[in-house]
C-alpha cells in the first residue's frame, strides 16, 4: 500500500529526473516483490502503448509483445538487454502511465504494471509465468494490458437458493481498490483551496461541486442546511483533514461496509411480484385472479391493445401504472416492502454481528426464521453441504464464514473507469475489449456526425438559393421535376455524403447498448446483470472529444448555452466550472471537469436489485430481448398455458421462472438518476442477425427490430411476401431471405 | 285447480318482472361499451347528418364536391383516426380491393370497413390521447415536464382505449387527486391550482365557454357576468395542490372561498347554467363533476360534438371551436342540436361519434375545388372537405413511419420520446386551427435541412432507402413504394415516366441517391404535409 501510495500521490506532471530516481528505487522493491508474488500482466492506456511504439528503443517493440507472449519468450528478450533496465520495466511502466504528460524518455518501454497493485493482496488471480523474471503473459487482447482486479463478493439470495457472485473490478490501470484511493486523492486535491497539499473539511465545504455531489446524491433538499454537520460527521478520525477513505464514505454515505460499493435492494417477494404483475392484471379481464381459458385466448388481442404506437413491440413499462408526475425527474414509484434484502456484500472484515445478520437473513428467507436445514436451500443443497463443516445438517454461525472462502458460483469482470461500464463473464480482457469497442464506435460516430453537420450547413446555404428560384414553379406535378433537377445539381454531394453520419450514430448507441447486459442461469435462477447508464456517445470519449462535439460554433470555447450539456456529466454550475471567470469554458476547464467526473464515478459502484420486474412479462419474453415482439404476442396464449402446468388458472411462483435483475451503475447517473432497470432496447435478435450476416435492407425493413419481417412491415407486394415466406407462418425470417437468388 | 292458479300467478309475476326490467333499462342510458349492432345507429345518424347538410346546401344553392378517391380517403381516415399515414403494406392491401370496376356503393362500403378497423386499432386511442393532451395542457406543458406529460398521456389513453363515457372522463379529470393516478395533476400543477385559472381553462376546454374576459368585468357580448365567472371559479376554491415527495397531490379542503377581485364578499358556487349546487353534499369539485354529466348541462355535449367535428372536418360547426357564445353562430344550428342529443343518448360515446361522422357522405367529399370562391363557399357549409395541415405530432409520426425509422426503444408511450417532444415543440401550430398553416421559416428549414427528421434521405443505410435495396424489388416497385410510403398512392403515369428516365442511365449508387432525393422531396412536399 505504501509503495502504491507513493506512486499514486505524485500526480501527473513529474520531472523526468525525479522519475528516474524513483524508478531505481522501485526496481529494487519491485524485484523483491515480483519474486514473491508473481507479477501479473501489464496494463496501460492505448496512448502509452502507441507511445511505446514510437519510442526509439529497441525494447519497445519487443516489450510490447512480451505481455502477450509467455514467460519464456520474455525471458529471452530480457536477457538481451541490460538486466537492471529490463527488470525495471514493470515498475517504470507503472510510472509512465501515471504521469500522463510524460513522454517515454526511458529506454525501457512504458508498459503499465499494476504489479504494485497486486502487492496489496486484493487480487485473487494468480497468473502463469515465471515470477522470477518478466511479467507473466496472459492471452491478452490486442491493445490492452490489465491490472489485477479487486474482488467484491456478493451473496444473492433468490428463492431457489443462495448464489455467490464475485465481481472482479478494475479502475482503468489500477485495481479497483487502488483506483479508489487514487481517485479519492484527486478529488481531495480538487478541494484543496489553499494548495497546501492537505484538504481540511472546511475547505471541502467551500468546494461547491463536491458538496453538490455529496448531498445532491440523496436528492434530499432538507440536507443542504445541515451540510456542514453532515460532512464533518464523516471525519472519522477527527483530525479535520479529509482522508481518502473518509471522502469515499461521504459520497457513499456508508460508514462501514465495502468501500466504493453501494447496495440497494428491496426484499424479493416473488409471490408478490406475480400478484402485482402488470401483465397478469391486464390479461385477467374479470379481475378474479384466475387466467381462464378465455383470458388466455384473448391474450394476443388484449396485449396488442397496450401497443400505443402499434409497432408490434411491447415493453414491460407499458403495463405499469402511470408514473407519479414529477417536477423534473420521472421515477417509477414502487412501494417499499418489508423483509430482508436479497443482496449482501461478503468480505473479510465482517464482524460477528454482521455474520449473525447474514445468518438471520438466510434463515428468514429460506427457513421461515428457524434453523436452516439442507432442503431449505432448494436448488443449492450443494452449497449447504460445502458450508456444513461438521455435517450436523444445521448451519451454525461459525460455518457462515465459509461463504467468504468458497469458490464463487459466478465471476463477473468489469472496469469502472471506462466511460462505458461493461461486463463480461469470460475475463477482464473481454470486458475491457467490449468497452474499447463501444468507445471507438462512439468516437467514430461523433466524428461522422460532425462531418455531416458541416455538410448540412453547406446544404442549407445551397438549398436557400435553390428554393428561391423554384418556389414559383412549385406545384404537385412539378415536384418530380424539382427533385430531378436537384439530383442533377448535387449528385456528387449526395454520394459524398455516404459517410452516413447518423447511421453510425445509431450504430454506436446500439453497440453501447449491446454491452450493457449479461444473463446467466445458475441453479434454477436467472440472473440478469444490467448496466443502467446513459448512452450518450458524446461523453464516451475523453474531454477533448466531448469539447469538440459540444463546441458547435467551433470558437474553441464553450459559452453558457453550449455548456449546458455538461450537466449531463456532473451537476456543475457554470460559475464553478469557469475558474478564470471569463464567461466561457476553455479546454482546460472542461478537462478539469472531466477529471473530477472520472474520479467521482470511478469510485463508486452501485448495485440495485429492484423487484420492479414483471415475472410474467419476462416469462412471455422468450427470446429475452426486453420486449414482447410480434411472434411472442401471437403465441402468448399458448405460452401462458404452458406455464400454467397444472391448468388451474393460477400462475404460481413455482411455475414461473425465477429471474433477478441486478442493475449496476457507476455512482452518478446524469439526466435521470434512475436506477430501475431499463430493458435492452437494441435487443439480442439484432445482434443475432448480425452474426447471421443478415443484409442491411432486411434489418431496416424490420421496423420493430424483432428479427423478422411481418406482413405489415413488408414493403413489397403480397406476391413477393408469399414467395419469401417459405413456411407460410406470416413472417419472413432471415433464413428464408438467404435462399432468395439475387 | 290451485296448482293451475299458482302456475298462472307465477307466470304473471315473471312477465311483470321481465317488463319491469325492460322498463327500467329503458330509462337508464346505454352503457357506452356495448357496441350497437352492426353500428346501425351510427349509419342512421350519418344519414341524418347528410340529410341536414343537404337541406343547407339546397338553401344556399351550393353543389357539393365529388367523392374523394379511395387512396385519398385512406390517407385521410388514417390521419384523422390514428394520427399517422398508413403503412405501405396497408395501402397495398386496400388498394387491391379497389382494383377494377367498383361501384360507388362498394367503395363507400369499403371505406366504412376501413373506418371500423381503424377505430378498433390501438393507435386510435393513442391519437385521441395525443389530441386531447394538446387541447388540455397549456402551451409548453405538453412536451416538457418529463414524467408528467407521459402520465397524462397514459391516463387519457387508458380511458379512450376502454371507450369510457366522455362525461365520466371529464368527471374523473375534474376530481383528480394525484398520487398513482397522476395524469391530470400536471394540468393542475401547470395552473398552480388557482381557482380562476382552473375555471377559465376547464370552461374553455370542456364546455366551450370563453370565460376569461369575465374574470375582470362582465363579458362584452356573452351573457356571462363577472359574478357568473367567479361563481363557477368557486367550485375550484377549495382545491389544494401540494408537492408531496415525488408527486403532486390534490386535496379538497374544508374551506376556501373566492371573492370578486378587490372585494371581500365570498361568492357562492353556482353552475354555469344558473343552477345551485346542493349544500353539504360532498366536495365542490365532486358536485361539479356530477353536474357535468347531468341533462341540465347543455354545454358539454355541444362543445364535444363541435370539437370532434372540427377534428374530422377541419372547422367546427361553430368557430372558433371552443367559443360557443351567442355571437358565434353555428353554421347549422339544427345539426349541432341533433348531433348533441345523439351524443348524449349514445352515452357520451366518443368512438361512436367518430364513427358516425366518418360514415357520412360529407366526410367523403374531395378537397378539390374549381375556383377559389367556389371552394370557400363550399367549405363553409361542408360541401367540400377542407385541407387540414398535419399537426406536429401527426407530422413527426408520419415522417418516422414513412422512412421506416424505429421509434424510441424503451416504451410504447409516444409521449416518452424526447426527440418527438423536441420536434413537436418546434413545429406545433400555436393557433390550434387545422386550416391555418402557421409554419414559418424555422419549421420549414428544420424539415428541409436538419438531419434528424429526414435522416433516411441522407444516410443510405438507414430506413426506407436502405430497405429499398431489397433484391426482390424492381426499380418500378421501388418507385411505387416511395410514393406509397409517403403520399399513400401510386405514382401517376407522368411521374413514373419521369423517373424511369432518370433511373435508366444511372448506376446503383446514383439510383440510390436519386431515391433518397425523391424521398426527401416527397417528405417536404405539400401533398405529404397536408391532410387533403
Amino acid at each position: 500500500m505504501q509503495v502504491s501510495a507513493l506512486i499514486h500521490s505524485t500526480g501527473n506532471a513529474v520531472p523526468v529526473s525525479a522519475t528516474r530516481r524513483r524508478c531505481i528505487f522501485m526496481c529494487v522493491c519491485g524485484l523483491m516483490l515480483a519474486t514473491v508474488l508473481g507479477i501479473s500482466g501489464c496494463a496501460g492506456k492505448p496512448a502509452s502503448v502507441s507511445n511505446n511504439k514510437q519510442s526509439a528503443s529497441e525494447d519497445s517493440g519487443n516489450t510490447a509483445e512480451e505481455s502477450e507472449s509467455d514467460a519464456a519468450e520474455a525471458q529471452a528478450t530480457a536477457d538481451s538487454d541490460s538486466d537492471p533496465a529490463q527488470t525495471d520495466t514493470p515498475e517504470q511502466v507503472a510510472m509512465e502511465v501515471e504521469s500522463d504528460e510524460e513522454t517515454v524518455a526511458e529506454p525501457a518501454v512504458a508498459e503499465a504494471d499494476s504489479g504494485q497493485a497486486s502487492t496489496n493482496g486484493d487480487s485473487h488471480e494468480t497468473l502463469a509465468g515465471d515470477p522470477a523474471t518478466e511479467p507473466a503473459a496472459e492471452p491478452a487482447p490486442p491493445t490492452f494490458e490489465m491490472p489485477t482486479p479487486s474482488r467484491r463478493r456478493i451473496l444473492f439470495m433468490p428463492p431457489t437458493g443462495p448464489v455467490v457472485v464475485d465481481l472482479m473490478l478494475t479502475t482503468g490501470e489500477h485495481s479497483f481498490d487502488d483506483g479508489l484511493e487514487h481517485h479519492a486523492i484527486q478529488l481531495i486535491k480538487h478541494a484543496d483551496g489553499n494548495s497546501d497539499g492537505k484538504t481540511t473539511w472546511s475547505e471541502l465545504l467551500e468546494d461547491d461541486l463536491l458538496v453538490n455531489l455529496a448531498i445532491n446524491e440523496q436528492q434530499n433538499n432538507g440536507e443542504m442546511e445541515q451540510r456542514e454537520t453532515i460532512l464533518k460527521s464523516y471525519d472519522r478520525n477527527g483530525n479535520r483533514i479529509v482522508e481518502p477513505t473518509e471522502i469515499l464514505r461521504l459520497f457513499d454515505r456508508n460508514t462501514k461496509g465495502y468501500l466504493g460499493l453501494g447496495i440497494q435492494a428491496e426484499p424479493l417477494d416473488a409471490s408478490k411480484s406475480v400478484l402485482e404483475s402488470g401483465v397478469r392484471k391486464w390479461l385477467d379481464q374479470n379481475g378474479d385472479g384466475i387466467l381462464s381459458t378465455e383470458d388466455k385466448q384473448n391474450a394476443p388481442a388484449r396485449l396488442r391493445d397496450r401497443d400505443a404506437d402499434q409497432d408490434d413491440r411491447l415493453y414491460a413499462v407499458d403495463f405499469r401504472e402511470a408514473p407519479a408526475a414529477m417536477g423534473m425527474m420521472p421515477m417509477n414509484y414502487q412501494p417499499r416492502r418489508r423483509g430482508p434484502s436479497p443482496l449482501r456484500a461478503i468480505h473479510d472484515d465482517l464482524g460477528v454481528d454482521e455474520w449473525r445478520s447474514v445468518q438471520t437473513d438466510l434463515e428468514e428467507i429460506y427457513a421461515f426464521g428457524s434453523e436452516i436445514a439442507p432442503d431449505d436451500f432448494a436448488e443449492r443443497r450443494d452449497l449447504f453441504t460445502s458450508l456444513d463443516d461438521n455435517e450436523d445438517e444445521v448451519l451454525q454461525l461459525d460455518e457462515m464464514v465459509k461463504l467468504n472462502e468458497l469458490d464463487a458460483d459466478f465471476v463477473l469482470y468489469g472496469d469502472t473507469e471506462s466511460a462505458i461500464l461493461t461486463l463480461s463473464a469470460e475475463s477482464l480482457e473481454a470486458a475491457l475489449q467490449k468497452s474499447a469497442n463501444a468507445k471507438a464506435a462512439a468516437l467514430a460516430a461523433i466524428a461522422a456526425k460532425e462531418a455531416a453537420d458541416a455538410k448540412a450547413t453547406e446544404l442549407a446555404a445551397n438549398e436557400a438559393d435553390a428554393t428561391e428560384e423554384e418556389e414559383e414553379e412549385e406545384e404537385e406535378e412539378d415536384l418530380a421535376e424539382e427533385s430531378e433537377s436537384k439530383a442533377a445539381e448535387e449528385p456528387e454531394e449526395q454520394v459524398a455524403e455516404s459517410t452516413e453520419p447518423s447511421a453510425d450514430y445509431y450504430a454506436a448507441a446500439e453497440t453501447l447498448q449491446e454491452n450493457r447486459s449479461l444473463v446467466t442461469t445458475l441453479h434454477g435462477t436467472t440472473l440478469r446483470f444490467e448496466v443502467a447508464q446513459t448512452s450518450n456517445p458524446v461523453f464516451a470519449g475523453d474531454a477533448a472529444t466531448a469539447f469538440k462535439s459540444l463546441d458547435r460554433d467551433k470558437n474553441q470555447y464553450l459559452d453558457q448555452n453550449e455548456a449546458i450539456a455538461l450537466r449531463g456529466l456532473l451537476p456543475i454550475e457554470f460559475g464553478n466550472a469557469d475558474t478564470d471567470d471569463d464567461m466561457k469554458l476553455d479546454m482546460n476547464e472542461v478537462q478539469a471537469i472531466y477529471d473530477i467526473y472520472q474520479s467521482y464515478r470511478s469510485t463508486g459502484l452501485r448495485l440495485n436489485v429492484g423487484s420492479a420486474d414483471d415475472p410474467i412479462f419476462l416469462a412471455l419474453d422468450t427470446n429475452k430481448s426486453g420486449g414482447l415482439e410480434a411472434r411472442e404476442i401471437q403465441t402468448a396464449g399458448e405460452k401462458l398455458s404452458e406455464i400454467d402446468a397444472n391448468r388451474d388458472g393460477h400462475l404460481g411462483v413455482s411455475e414461473l421462472p425465477s429471474i433477478i435483475t441486478i442493475s449496476m451503475t457507476s455512482r452518478y447517473q446524469p439526466n435521470n438518476g434512475q436506477l430501475a432497470v431499463t430493458p435492452n432496447q437494441y435487443n439480442s435478435p439484432t445482434s443475432r442477425q448480425k452474426k447471421l450476416d443478415v443484409p442491411n435492407w432486411f434489418t431496416q425493413m424490420d421496423h420493430n427490430r424483432d428479427g423478422e419481417i411481418s406482413r405489415l412491415e413488408f414493403i413489397g407486394s403480397e406476391a413477393s411476401f408469399e414467395k419469401l415466406d417459405a413456411n407460410s407462418d406470416g413472417f419472413v425470417a432471415p433464413a428464408e431471405v438467404a435462399k432468395v437468388p439475387e | 285447480m290451485r296448482h293451475h292458479q299458482f302456475a298462472t300467478r307465477t307466470l304473471v309475476w315473471i312477465v311483470l318482472f321481465v317488463f319491469a326490467g325492460e322498463f327500467a333499462s329503458g330509462q337508464s342510458s346505454t352503457p357506452a361499451d356495448t357496441p350497437p349492432r352492426d353500428h346501425h345507429d351510427a349509419l342512421v345518424m350519418a344519414g341524418r347528418v347528410d340529410e341536414l347538410l343537404g337541406e343547407l346546401w339546397a338553401e344556399k344553392e351550393i353543389q357539393p364536391a365529388e367523392m374523394v378517391t379511395s387512396h385519398e380517403f385512406m390517407r385521410r381516415a388514417w390521419l384523422d383516426l390514428t394520427g399517422v399515414v398508413p403503412r405501405v403494406a396497408e395501402v397495398r392491401k386496400f388498394a387491391a380491393k379497389f382494383d377494377g370496376d367498383t361501384t360507388t356503393e362498394q367503395r363507400i362500403e369499403a371505406h366504412r370497413q376501413i373506418v371500423d378497423n381503424l377505430l378498433k386499432s390501438p393507435r386510435h386511442s393513442t391519437h385521441l390521447a395525443n389530441t386531447w393532451q394538446r387541447v388540455i395542457l397549456p402551451d409548453g406543458f405538453a412536451t416538457g415536464m418529463g414524467g408528467g406529460s407521459q402520465a397524462m398521456h397514459q391516463w387519457l389513453r387508458g380511458r379512450f382505449a376502454q371507450n369510457m363515457r366522455y362525461d365520466r372522463i371529464v368527471g374523473d379529470f375534474l376530481t383528480a387527486t394525484g398520487g398513482s393516478e397522476s395524469g391530470p395533476t400536471l394540468f393542475y400543477q401547470a395552473l398552480e391550482s388557482k381557482p380562476e385559472k382552473l375555471a377559465a381553462y376547464t370552461a374553455r376546454i370542456f364546455l366551450g365557454l370563453q370565460l376569461s374576459c369575465a374574470q375582470c368585468h362582465d363579458h362584452p357580448f356573452d351573457d356571462f357576468s363577472q359574478e357568473d365567472f367567479w361563481e363557477y371559479a368557486a367550485f375550484f376554491a377549495q382545491v389544494q395542490g401540494n408537492q408531496q415527495g415525488r408527486g403532486y397531490r390534490l386535496t379538497d379542503a374544508a374551506s376556501g372561498e373566492v371573492t370578486l377581485p378587490e372585494e371581500n364578499e365570498a361568492i357562492a358556487p353556482q353552475f354555469p347554467n344558473g343552477d345551485d349546487p346542493k349544500r353539504n353534499e360532498g366536495a365542490r369539485r365532486v358536485q361539479l363533476s356530477i353536474w357535468m354529466s347531468s341533462p341540465n348541462n347543455p354545454f358539454l355535449a355541444k362543445a364535444t360534438v363541435n370539437r370532434v367535428w372540427s377534428l374530422m372536418f377541419g372547422t367546427g360547426i361553430v368557430n372558433p371551436v371552443d367559443d360557443l357564445n351567442p355571437e358565434n353562430l353555428p353554421v347549422h344550428p339544427q345539426l349541432l342540436e341533433e348531433l348533441s342529443e345523439y351524443f348524449v343518448e349514445s352515452g357520451y360515446n366518443i368512438r361512436e361519434l367518430f364513427r358516425t361522422l366518418a360514415y357520412t357522405k360529407a366526410y367523403q367529399f374531395s378537397s378539390k375545388a374549381g375556383s377559389q370562391e367556389e371552394g370557400t363557399a363550399r367549405r363553409a357549409v361542408f360541401a367540400q372537405m377542407a385541407t387540414k395541415a398535419l399537426t406536429a405530432e401527426q407530422l413527426f409520426d408520419s415522417i418516422q413511419q414513412s422512412q421506416l425509422l424505429s421509434s424510441s426503444g424503451s416504451s410504447s408511450n409516444v409521449a416518452s420520446n424526447n426527440q418527438r417532444n423536441a420536434f413537436v415543440s418546434l413545429m406545433e401550430n400555436k393557433t390550434r386551427d387545422a386550416t391555418e398553416y402557421a409554419a414559418g421559416i424555422q419549421q420549414t428549414l428544420h424539415l428541409m435541412n436538419d438531419n434528424q427528421p429526414t435522416v433516411s434521405t441522407i444516410a443510405m443505410n438507414v430506413g426506407l432507402t436502405a430497405a429499398l435495396d431489397a433484391p426482390f424489388l424492381s426499380d418500378e416497385e421501388r418507385l411505387e413504394t416511395l410514393f406509397l410510403a409517403t403520399v399513400s398512392r401510386f405514382p401517376t403515369d407522368s411521374e413514373t415516366k419521369l423517373f424511369a428516365k432518370s433511373f435508366q442511365s444511372a448506376d446503383d449508387d446514383a439510383k440510390r441517391a436519386i431515391r433518397g432525393d425523391l424521398l426527401w422531396a416527397l417528405l417536404n412536399s405539400a401533398e405529404f404535409r397536408f391532410n387533403h
